[in-house]
């Protein structure tokens, strides 16, 4: 099979600069003028970049590199599972709340920390995000979507 | 007599213990914004104007500049330390001071930033003195041609930050370009690229993207990979005070590449819209192209460390002349610095030049002297800083990602960023991870609108004709000169084998 992940990425570029090519000649002359300029020669390098990719692929078969990413997937797909639950995290409990909560969770289940430093750490996060970032500096930080229907 | 104003601002600001006490406690501060992910002087300055109301105008602008000054010293911590910019023109030093730190050389690489940035900063100050003199008729002669122009040159140093895959660095330039131009087209006012999302009308956000770009694949790859940042062994990479003086001594034994890049970063930051994101890529790809040896780059060389460093320093001197002179900001920061300057009741503009060149001369100390005093407070504390880079990666990733969300959600205070920052987070730990040159985006994001606003304002005043005005040929010279010096190296040694890492 030659559809790696290297090839899945020039074709991810590829889909970029193809779809902004689209995109651009919609618009007016001047407004499309340096966006087509810049984005069909790159559509068309991100080709050769895929011939280059694929060809490479066909004539090295399975490499080590192949083993080692198959090594490396889970701790991916964890890493990636850990982004996605601070983004929904923060996006539905705010800063405040999720911060301190996801890091405490992350160092506690995620990298297997004893108790008392993952909860020293969710503490540390809590005193940093309102300490130092909402109360000394004043600075409104993001509430979540859920907080405020909660908080009413 | 100018001798006898210049050393009275000198007695003025180092004789008064207030001033004093205000640099000193600015040092610091500036540090810490440097040092944490998406705060930056910007935001520092912002958060600082309360502070500075009921005070006189000098000891305001003392305080806000000696603050502004030494962000980028700070900035340098993380980039060095962790991966990750503590502000966009600080991306340029993780290239070369991740990779150093990742080597054990941690103590190096803080000791070479930390002095460049000094030695930046006093260069930073002696241009703006130096040039006090011609200065109306430099910065009067940059029209919008030479803006586009001087952004192409910017733009010509993809190739040589594009590493041992040309096609790759340069799809990732166009890439940067690309998202340069998502925003309200400029001139005909439609939306190009924003899918109906208002927080795309005024562009990508740097910030955003630099931190999607470089903190968030660094701490995918970190939990990847485990362990602490620092690849070496811990007692092979322990270093002392002594390691992180021998990285000052880096930038004099390299002092013709410090004086050079500090000059340029001087120059950049006197050009209001270029910015030290550009000061700092352009010196490193100074330091690349003018290196006899361009394959050390990306693995640690430590020019790469000082040539960036220097310029984000040197920046802020130059760039300060066009903000207090003709009221024109020579950076987004000196943006915010100008309104704190009205706010003070300084009016910037041609007069200062007859009655407030005692403020002029006093603020110029100040900048060499907070850079002076950076250099002392990192130094007692460079050694803590090393050390943290021993922490294991799962303590550091939860703050880190934490700081990037806070860092890209208050540069606009916009949820909708850190869509985005994970998006390109996404990417680029991909990018990465298939070895797709990262830095080139960011010269791209950063020099994309510049050239196309220089551009459309160069043709109607001028129509094609402006590429033959004298200051344009310099540029076009300058632009071929530096292809033709990539393609001469190519034909001469091959493709330079710079892999970017990080």
């Amino acid at each position: 099979m030659i559809l790696n992940g290297r090839i899945l990425t020039t074709m991810v570029m590829l889909a970029i600069f193809a779809g902004m090519s689209a995109m651009a000649l919609a618009y007016p002359e001047k407004a499309r003028f340096l966006p087509l300029l810049i984005s069909v020669p790159a559509t068309l390098m991100c080709l050769a970049q895929l011939v280059f990719d694929v060809r490479s692929a066909l004539q090295d078969g399975p490499t080590e590199d192949s083993a080692e990413a198959a090594l490396e997937r889970p701790r991916e797909v964890k890493m990636f599972l850990w982004l996605a639950v601070f983004f929904i995290g923060v996006m539905c409990f705010g800063f405040l709340i999720a911060a301190p909560v996801l890091v405490f969770a992350f160092l506690r289940f995620g990298e297997k920390e004893p108790w008392m430093t993952a909860m020293l750490g969710g503490l540390g996060a809590w005193i940093i995000l309102y300490g130092v970032f909402t109360r000394v500096l004043e600075l409104f930080l993001f509430e979540g979507f859920i907080t405020p229907l909660l908080t009413g | 007599m100018e001798l006898d104003r210049i050393f009275d601002a000198l007695l003025t600001v180092v004789g008064s213990p207030h001033l004093v006490g205000l640099i000193v406690l600015a040092v610091p501060i500036g540090m810490f914004f440097g040092a944490i992910p998406g705060l930056g002087g910007k935001l520092g300055i912002v958060l600082l104007i309360p502070f500075v109301f009921g005070m006189d105008a000098l000891s305001g602008a003392v305080f806000l500049l000696a603050m502004h000054a030494v962000v980028h010293t700070g900035g340098s911590i993380p980039s060095i330390l962790f991966g990750v910019p503590g502000t966009g023109p600080d991306a340029a030093t993780i290239v070369d001071g991740f990779p150093m730190t990742q080597k054990g050389e941690a103590g190096r690489a803080l000791g070479a930033s930390l002095g460049a940035s000094g030695f930046g900063g006093v260069i930073g100050g002696l241009f703006l003195a130096a040039m006090l003199p011609v200065l109306r008729p430099v910065v009067l002669a940059f029209s919008p041609a030479e803006f586009f122009l001087l952004a192409i040159l910017g733009i010509t140093f993809i190739a040589t930050l594009s590493g041992d895959s040309l096609l790759k660095g340069l799809l990732v330039g166009m890439f940067g370009l690309m998202l340069a131009f998502v925003s309200l087209d400029p001139f005909t006012g439609v939306p190009r690229f924003t899918f109906g999302q208002l927080f795309l009308w005024d562009g990508v956000d740097v910030i955003t993207a630099v931190l999607g770009m470089f903190a968030i694949p660094e701490m995918i790859a970190l939990g990847v990979k485990g362990g602490s940042i620092a690849q070496a062994r811990k007692e092979a990479a322990a270093y002392n005070l002594r390691e992180v003086i021998d990285g000052i001594f880096d930038v004099f034994r390299h002092w013709a590449l410090s004086v050079r890049t500090a000059l340029i970063g001087a120059v950049i930051g006197t050009i209001p819209g270029l910015g030290g994101d550009a000061a700092s890529w352009i010196c490193y790809g100074h330091a690349v192209q003018s290196s006899k040896d361009p394959s050390r780059f990306g693995k640690g060389a430590v020019e790469g460390v000082i040539a960036p460093e220097t310029a984000n320093n040197s920046k802020e001197g130059g760039s300060l002349l066009p903000t207090l002179f003709f009221g024109v900001p020579g950076s987004s920061g000196m943006a915010i610095m100008l309104g704190a300057f009205v706010m003070l009741g300084i009016q910037p503009g041609p007069m200062i030049a007859v009655s407030g060149m005692d403020l002029v001369w006093s603020l110029i100390w100040t900048l060499m002297i907070a850079n002076i005093l950076a250099v002392f407070m990192f130094l007692l504390c460079a050694p803590v800083f090393g050390k943290l880079t021993y922490v294991r990666g799962g303590l550091l990733i939860p703050f880190v990602i934490t700081l990037a969300f806070l860092g890209a959600f208050l540069s606009h205070a916009a949820w909708e960023n850190i869509v985005l920052l994970c998006g390109l987070g996404v990417l680029g730990y991909f990018l990465k991870k298939y070895r797709w040159p990262r830095p080139p985006f960011v010269i791209g994001l950063i020099l994309g609108s510049i050239a196309e606003n220089s551009l459309h304002k160069a043709l109607a005043i001028w129509g094609p004709g402006f590429f033959l005005r004298p200051l344009s040929l310099v540029f076009i010279a300058l632009i071929f000169g530096s292809v033709g010096v990539y393609f001469w190296r190519v034909r001469k040694n091959g493709a330079p084998q710079v892999r970017y890492d990080t």
